[in-house]
């Protein structure tokens, strides 16, 4: 065979693969690829969304974004989240993880399908449900909290007073998600071949140095993996925030995806919504590459 | 009573465990226990929604469902959700089994790209696709909510694919192609049966996906006769605030269908979604 002949070979060869790849690279393009790059022409001007033509104003809309009060604000708000949903749901669904897959617990799947519910539920509806559950006249959360005794609290606004609304937002958002952690950390659990804790045992650990020094190495992939679900998540939480307060009050709840929404879509000034929108893309991509690096390091 | 006493004694570290694992199952259950509930309570115990009624009513979910128009936002919903589904599981299983199996130039790369958007917030696309749905003339349709996701599902969905198709022997393909099947059909006929499990966890996922997605319909959507069942209950709960049964009721309405269809996948799913997990 000649030379082109066998090089067109080859490259039928690679465009019948290719092809397989086509439906989902054409639409990923289209719909995703195509609409970044707009939103990145669209931060560099002034628009209200409405007027065919747009004004370029260049850096304005950046330079305004890191000098805004309310940015900073928001990305606090980020952060908590962050930190709270690091250290509440993905420790939480460890231990109880490892609590269920003690030899002598019972009726696994129970647990499974019960803890895995709030994950599948619409927020829409977790927020109609804790909204309801934080409700300062009927919320059952008062009212539980007023058993104990503490400060008299049935009457505190969970979601209207601007110290607590954060607070009060991110436990609803982490009971979403504990149960899913609990789920993928069980199923890590199973995958543990038992005779590194039989090791352990043999070697008189007691359970809590069997959990730092056998167990937490062994599911180092499974934490990376929802750490990093947690971080980039957290970054994006827009749902439940922009359902049960809208960020509100005055913004004690706001959040990057939060603020860039109001900004575009209420406010019509989508050039500053864009470059919002960017500078978390751009934070995600970084926070993320950086927590990559240092957890392949070990 | 000293038996007792011994019992509790040797089997205290037992107890612990069983009582904060069903504490914590309470907790996951709770609400949505008491939504159910709510939704069959009588109208006419306004103003505690947490408390229990000992008569049972069917009223508000029949109401709901029709006045409230939540049968048409079902409708809706499942409009939208089928051929999101189906698209997004057809396309990513040809792209998963290309990614996992076929080797060809720029596979990497390619793969590589598609997966960061898995970072990309969706914020960063929404504001050209609302205006090109706009200029297209495609708002107030169920295009505008089924073709943009075909493009931001891509990147999980084929994620997931790809880890399940490597996982596959390759000497399965090679047999194939040594009885003269084409690409396509080992595909077909062979590839794509041996990842079932991954198929419905993906399909569990991108039902729930498209079932719960509320920024999208949001924004796509203004009118009524096309919202989807979170959006409807979004204003739903808006417009009825004081009748909180009836609120409850949609509320069972929205999530009564995913939960029903995890319960009937949810051993293959969570198998699915838990060996990608760790796998991946």
């Amino acid at each position: 065979m000649t030379t082109t002949k066998v090089n067109a070979l080859k490259a039928i060869k690679w465009f019948k693969s290719f092809l397989f790849v086509v439906p989902a690279l054409t639409f990923y393009i289209i719909f995703m690829v195509i609409p970044i790059f707009g939103t990145i022409r669209i931060s560099f001007h002034e628009w209200n969304g409405a007027a065919p033509k747009m004004t370029f104003v260049g850096l304005q809309n950046y330079i305004r974004v890191f000098s805004d009060p309310i940015f900073y604000k928001a990305i606090g708000h980020n952060l908590f989240w962050i930190i709270f949903t690091i250290v509440v749901p993905v420790l939480l669904g460890l231990i109880l993880a490892i609590l269920i897959m003690q030899s002598f617990v019972r009726m696994r799947i129970l647990f499974r399908v019960t803890y895995f519910m709030p994950t599948l539920v619409s927020l829409v509806a977790v927020g109609v449900v804790w909204g309801w559950m934080y409700n300062p006249d009927f919320g059952i959360i008062g009212r539980v909290v007023d058993f104990f005794k503490v400060f008299g609290a049935s009457n505190i606004d969970w979601l209207g007073n601007e110290k607590i609304v954060l607070w009060s937002l991110v436990v609803a958002g982490s009971w979403t998600y504990y149960g899913f952690c609990m789920v993928i950390f069980m199923a890590a659990l199973q995958g543990i071949d038992a005779c590194y804790i039989e090791v352990a045992v043999i070697e008189g650990a007691n359970p809590w140095q069997k959990f730092i020094y056998v167990i937490v190495p062994l599911l180092k992939g499974t934490i990376t993996l929802l750490v990093l679900n947690s971080l980039i998540g957290s970054f994006k939480v827009f749902d439940i925030i922009m359902i049960m307060t809208k960020g509100g009050p005055y913004h004690s709840s706001e959040v990057i995806s939060t603020y860039m929404f109001s900004a575009a879509f209420s406010l019509n000034e989508y050039g500053y919504g864009a470059a919002l929108a960017i500078v978390l893309a751009v934070i995600i991509g970084i926070s993320s590459s950086i927590y990559m690096r240092f957890a392949e390091k070990d | 009573m000293k038996k007792i006493g011994n019992y509790l004694l040797n089997n205290i570290g037992k107890i612990i465990v069983y009582f904060v694992l069903i504490f914590f199952l309470i907790i996951s259950v709770m609400p949505i226990i008491f939504m159910c509930l709510a939704a069959l309570k009588p109208a006419g115990d306004l103003s505690d929604p947490f408390a229990l009624s000992i008569s049972l009513t069917l009223d508000n979910i029949i109401e709901a469902w029709t006045r409230g128009r939540m049968n048409r936002y079902m409708l809706n919903s499942i409009i939208v959700a089928v051929p999101r589904v189906s698209v997004i599981l057809l396309f990513a299983s040809l792209a998963g089994y290309a990614f996992g199996k076929l080797k060809f130039k720029g596979r990497n790369l390619i793969f590589a790209f598609i997966l960061a958007g898995m970072m990309v917030p969706i914020q960063a696309m929404i504001i050209p696709i609302y205006y090109n749905i706009q200029q297209y003339g495609l708002i107030n349709t169920y295009w505008a909510m089924i073709l943009p996701s075909f493009g931001l599902s891509m990147p999980f969905a084929c994620f997931m694919m790809r880890a399940f198709f490597k996982d596959l022997p390759v000497e399965i393909m090679e047999s194939a192609t040594i009885d003269g099947s084409n690409e396509f059909n080992t595909w077909l006929y062979i590839m794509l049966p041996l990842v079932r499990p991954a198929l419905l966890s993906l399909l569990v996922f991108e039902f729930m996906w498209s079932w719960n997605d509320f920024l999208l319909p949001m924004l796509m959507v203004y009118e009524d006769s096309y919202r989807t069942l979170p959006l409807g209950l979004m204003y739903f709960s808006g417009e009825h605030t004081s009748n909180q049964s009836l609120i409850a009721a949609g509320v069972a309405i929205c999530i009564l269908p995913i939960i029903t269809v995890y319960l009937m996948f949810q051993r293959t799913f969570i198998e699915g979604i838990t060996a990608g997990a760790v796998k991946g």
